[in-house]
């Protein structure tokens, strides 16, 4: 088993902190039980967050103490077992890339942003084309034909055929919509 | 006698133009997905769940379950032919698949991995027929602290098998069961952990944090790496050439070793298919006939893993059909179908909707039929979208996401919740958690807590009532077994020693 490196025991601290501020908060929970005897609307969640913090007071115990990862399952470790024997599968290193994912996040929080404002028609030609442009897919001609036919053919598939009622947008953009899906015959 | 007649007709009825439609497009679909290596098999059935709203039940889950059986088996033709694995349960298939293939042999690989999903499919799928209705007559006496140890049996063994590390599969579950917890109260109607959020006081769907887990998750997750795929090291030479059944009879040691193996890890919650195809290579390894050879493209090394895979789709579908709880992610999926056309799977779906259950079980077996057949001679266009720009696909999975999502109870805000769990996703994909516990833990917690309470209420808190049922007390003692023996492995090979160096 390889030694755990310290930065790795973040992820559980912060689970730690979040649990315990989760468990306190629980007991703020109205509703009790008959009788303040008898299990109220607050024992689930607390069983939870309480046996959450004690998986991770336990890794945080091994990693911290006797340099050890956590245990795996009982098939995974067959599972590795015999991806281990075979030389012909090795994992390629993998490249982290922040700023791109920051964008990609961004990029995708922004269209749940403008969707009801702007509609789906232009926030979704708009998103598909960025999307496959920050994807490192640089086709101009493609990526503008694959977003403009592929907002169309969601549009027409899912407003006709599914009986969605996708987003209009809001003052000019409710317009340019209503005219689009008279276009397209889906009205 | 009975269940002949009604598998009669579920067969009529698989033959009604809507229903042999959505066969035949969960079969292409499953393929498809099962060929695209950025697309796993999870995410694309959770992909086709809005295109299912406006069906009927009937063709809307015999969609996804035509995609489920057919993505087991059409991952194979990318890992022989090119050396990349649709799914990972295909990975076993590069050891014997791929060399056999480099060997000049491609066609015959490509024909053991057909014979062992038609004999794969066709048994499964019987298994699953002759097993579902005497397993739903004893359901049928399960009560409330039975059903409660049955969950936590199915929480723990998904836990237990699955997960690279145990804690981080345990703080995946308590993730799900804690979001599970979200919104107003079910027993008392209290509010919890809304903190005066209006989008978290209706509580969190399971299909928001499945979508963004497991599809935005994943698309974020390859975004971040600019969807570097692997260059595809064969040409397109696809051919199937299926083995002599004398040469199939040869094998029938390794054949029934991989059934039961696929069929006792679907049955298991949380094994599922890439654990059996795994583990049936590594049994074949230890006990098969021609062992010494095994890695070096012998027929064997392909058989087992796909006949295991395959195998496990009906011991899957058999808790979902009878306890309504689902082991894995795609029967997670087929089970939000269900719900969204207002049919709780149990033990009385089997007298209240015979023929739907039927029909069912009929466009199974028909659907193994089409995708050998699929398999068979349209399979060369069909790996010819391996070729098609992932950050395109990419892009489309992302507004399936959104759509699927928001077509559910068409709510703007649960496309927030998709984005943050998106952002989940990728975090638990990046630090190593799994998804699989979480998913489960955010649709089991409230049957889970609902059956908890009831039997608290019902025995006076009484908490000892779960060891003294007979069901309750097998299962949970199951569940104690399965959690204990991975962890006193570890414990007694890895842990004491390392406490006892701590002393030194």
């Amino acid at each position: 088993m390889d030694k755990p490196s310290r930065k790795d025991t973040i992820p559980y601290f912060i689970v730690l902190a979040i649990s315990a501020a989760l468990f306190w908060h629980a007991g703020s929970i109205g509703s009790m039980g008959s009788g303040g005897r008898a299990i109220g609307a607050d024992f689930w969640p607390r069983l939870i967050l309480g046996l959450a913090m004690c998986v991770c007071v336990f890794e945080l115990v091994f990693r911290w103490f006797f340099d050890m990862e956590g245990m795996g399952g009982l098939l995974s470790q067959v599972e590795q077992q015999v991806a281990g024997d075979q030389d012909e599968v090795e994992d390629e290193p993998v490249e982290y890339h922040l700023p791109r994912l920051l964008t990609g996040i961004g990029l995708t929080l922004a269209y749940v942003w403008v969707l009801p404002i702007v509609g789906f028609a232009i926030a979704s030609l708009i998103f598909i084309a960025l999307f496959i442009w920050l994807g490192t897919y640089r086709k101009t001609k493609v990526v503008a034909l694959v977003s403009v036919i592929g907002t169309l053919v969601l549009m027409f598939l899912f407003m006709k055929v599914v009986y969605v009622s996708l987003p209009l947008g809001t003052g000019i953009f409710e317009t340019l919509s209503v005219k689009l899906i008279g276009l397209l015959g889906i009205r | 006698m009975e269940i002949f007649a009604l598998l009669g007709a579920g067969f009529a009825n698989v033959f009604v133009p809507a229903n042999l439609l959505a066969l035949a497009i969960g079969t292409v679909a499953g393929m498809l997905v099962a060929v695209l290596p950025g697309l796993t098999l999870v995410m694309g059935v959770v992909l086709a769940l809005p295109f299912t709203y406006t069906l009927g039940i009937t063709p809307a889950v015999i969609l996804l379950t035509a995609m489920y059986i057919t993505g087991t088996y059409g991952g194979a033709f990318t890992a022989i032919l090119f050396k990349v694995p649709g799914e990972p349960l295909d990975v076993p298939l590069l050891w014997d698949g791929w060399r056999m293939a480099q060997a000049g042999r491609p066609a015959e690989a490509l024909g053991w991995t057909l014979f062992a999903a038609f004999f794969a499919g066709i048994l499964t799928v019987s298994a699953m027929v002759l097993m579902a209705v005497p397993f739903a007559k004893f359901a049928l006496k399960f009560d409330a602290p039975d059903y409660f140890a049955i969950i936590v049996f199915g929480l723990t063994s998904v836990v237990a098998l699955g997960g690279a590390s145990l804690t981080n599969a345990f703080i995946s579950m308590f993730v799900g069961l804690f979001i599970a917890t979200i919104g107003v109260d079910e027993t008392f109607g209290a509010e919890r952990f809304v903190f005066g959020v209006p989008l978290l006081a209706d509580g969190v769907e399971y299909l928001t944090v499945m979508v963004g887990a497991y599809g935005l998750g994943e698309v974020l997750v390859r975004f971040e790496q600019g969807f570097k795929t692997a260059p595809l090291s064969m040409g397109a030479r696809v051919q199937t050439k299926l083995p002599k059944l004398i040469d199939a009879m040869r094998m029938r040691a390794t054949i029934f070793r991989s059934s039961l193996i696929g069929l006792l890890c679907g049955i298991i919650p949380g094994a599922g298919a890439t654990i059996a195809s795994f583990v049936s290579y590594g049994v074949e390894r230890q006990y098969g006939e021609h062992k010494g050879k095994l890695g070096s493209g012998i027929p064997e090394g392909i058989v087992a893993p796909q006949i295991a895979s395959t195998a496990s789709v009906g011991g899957h579908m058999v808790p979902l059909l009878v306890l309504g709880i689902p082991g894995s992610g795609a029967t997670a999926v087929i089970l939000g179908a269900f719900l969204l056309h207002g049919v709780q799977p149990g033990p009385q779906i089997f007298q209240t909707q015979p023929l739907m259950v039927y029909t069912l079980f009929a466009s199974m077996f028909v659907a193994v039929f089409a995708m050998c057949l699929l398999g068979y001679f349209a399979i060369k266009p069909l790996v010819r979208v391996l070729y098609f720009p992932e950050a395109i696909t990419s892009a489309y999975v992302v507004m399936l996401c959104f759509i699927g999502a928001f077509a559910a109870r068409n709510n703007l805000t649960d496309l927030w919740m998709v984005g943050v769990f998106g952002v989940v996703g990728y975090l638990f994909e990046r630090f190593k958690f799994p998804i699989a516990p979480m998913i489960l833990g955010t649709i089991l917690g409230p049957t889970a807590e609902r059956t908890f309470q009831t039997t608290m209420i019902s025995f006076q808190n009484d908490w000892t009532i779960f060891f003294q049922r007979p069901v309750s007390g097998t299962v949970i003692l199951l569940a104690a077994v399965a959690l204990g023996v991975p962890v006193f492995k570890a414990w007694r090979e890895t842990y004491i020693p390392a406490i006892r160096r701590g002393r030194k």
